[in-house]
């Protein structure tokens, strides 16, 4: 055995053990209970509406975390330019790597395209909370995050998914303290708020995604 | 007569162009125009929704 292959042997033994096959198949195809999951995993892989009901009834997200958006609508409408600004002109642009996507070639930040990412950015938004979960919605949450890699935007464009979340998580805390703000006097309608964005948030992450990973993700 | 027009400053998005892509063009260094020879009042609804989404509000029209 060579020195690498013995290194390696005791980082993983168990691939040192002799290989048996296990002689069960996978049931998943007989078992009714696995075919039920094996049909859903499928389906929810193909389908975004499938997905998206899946996600939904996973997190709990119902009609009424639906009405909670709209009613937190006044809050957002009336603070959308501070949000985007300060996302952008100040979060954004003064992160070390954040701001690599929006420099020109010499290093500077390139106003003018920030602004155009900040006006698209503001369509998302205002398009989230038309509140409208069909598929040419959810279609757009896909393509959106589809453009951050070159599967469907520029060929050398890469975000790393660890910059999205960051962004994500940065705008949700952002987006909570300022409605912990505006409705400190009403806590009920803050939890209502609060919940319903919650869950929305981690359906749109997951469907931004889909094209950052393999169909099994 | 139903018309549309810009007014003001243009960041060039190309967003208008986007949502209402029967009625206006984006033209690379130039900006969003109007197309000639549409019938304006039949995407009315699609002019709105462009103006919606314009971020400086320069999408004018009277339908
Ligand atoms: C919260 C997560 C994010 C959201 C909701 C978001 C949203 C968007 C939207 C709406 C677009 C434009 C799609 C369109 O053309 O309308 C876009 C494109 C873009 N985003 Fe993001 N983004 C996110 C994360 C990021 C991060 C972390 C970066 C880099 C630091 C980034 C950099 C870009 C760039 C460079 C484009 C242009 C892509 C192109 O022109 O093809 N985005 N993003
Ligand atoms: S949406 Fe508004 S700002 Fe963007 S290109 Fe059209 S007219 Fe200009």
């Amino acid at each position: 055995m060579s020195i690498m292959s013995n290194a390696y042997m005791k980082m993983f033994p168990m691939e040192a053990e002799k290989k048996m096959p296990s002689g069960k198949r996978n049931s998943a195809l007989e078992v009714p209970e696995f075919n039920k999951a094996w049909n859903l995993y499928r389906d929810t892989s193909l389908d975004i509406m499938k997905r998206y009901e899946y996600m939904a009834q996973c997190v709990d997200f119902t009609d009424k975390d639906t009405e909670a958006i709209k009613e937190s609508k006044d809050i957002i409408a009336a603070n959308l330019k501070a949000i985007l600004d300060h996302i952008y002109y100040e979060k954004l642009i003064n992160d070390p790597w954040l701001s690599r996507w929006f420099r020109d070639e010499n290093g500077k930040i390139a106003k003018e395209y920030v602004d155009i990412r900040r006006a698209r950015q503001q369509r998302f938004l205002l398009k989230v909370l038309e509140c409208k979960w069909d598929e040419e919605f959810w279609n757009f949450v896909r393509w959106v995050g589809a453009v951050h890699v070159p599967i469907f935007g520029f060929e050398d464009l890469y975000i790393p998914v660890r910059l999205n979340l960051a962004l994500w998580g940065y705008i949700h805390q952002y987006l909570f303290n300022l409605f912990a703000r505006e409705l400190k006097n009403d806590p009920e309608k803050l939890r209502r708020i609060t919940t319903a964005w919650t869950k929305l948030f981690w359906i749109i992450i997951d469907i931004y995604h889909i094209d950052y990973f393999g169909i099994w993700m | 007569m139903p018309l549309v027009w810009f007014e003001g400053d243009c960041i060039k998005c190309a967003m208008c162009a986007e949502e209402a892509p029967k009625v206006f063009v984006f033209v690379e260094n130039v900006g969003p125009q109007v197309k000639t020879e549409i019938d304006i009042a039949a995407h009315g609804e699609d002019i709105k929704r462009a103006a919606q989404f314009c971020p400086t509000g320069c999408i004018k029209y009277s339908l």
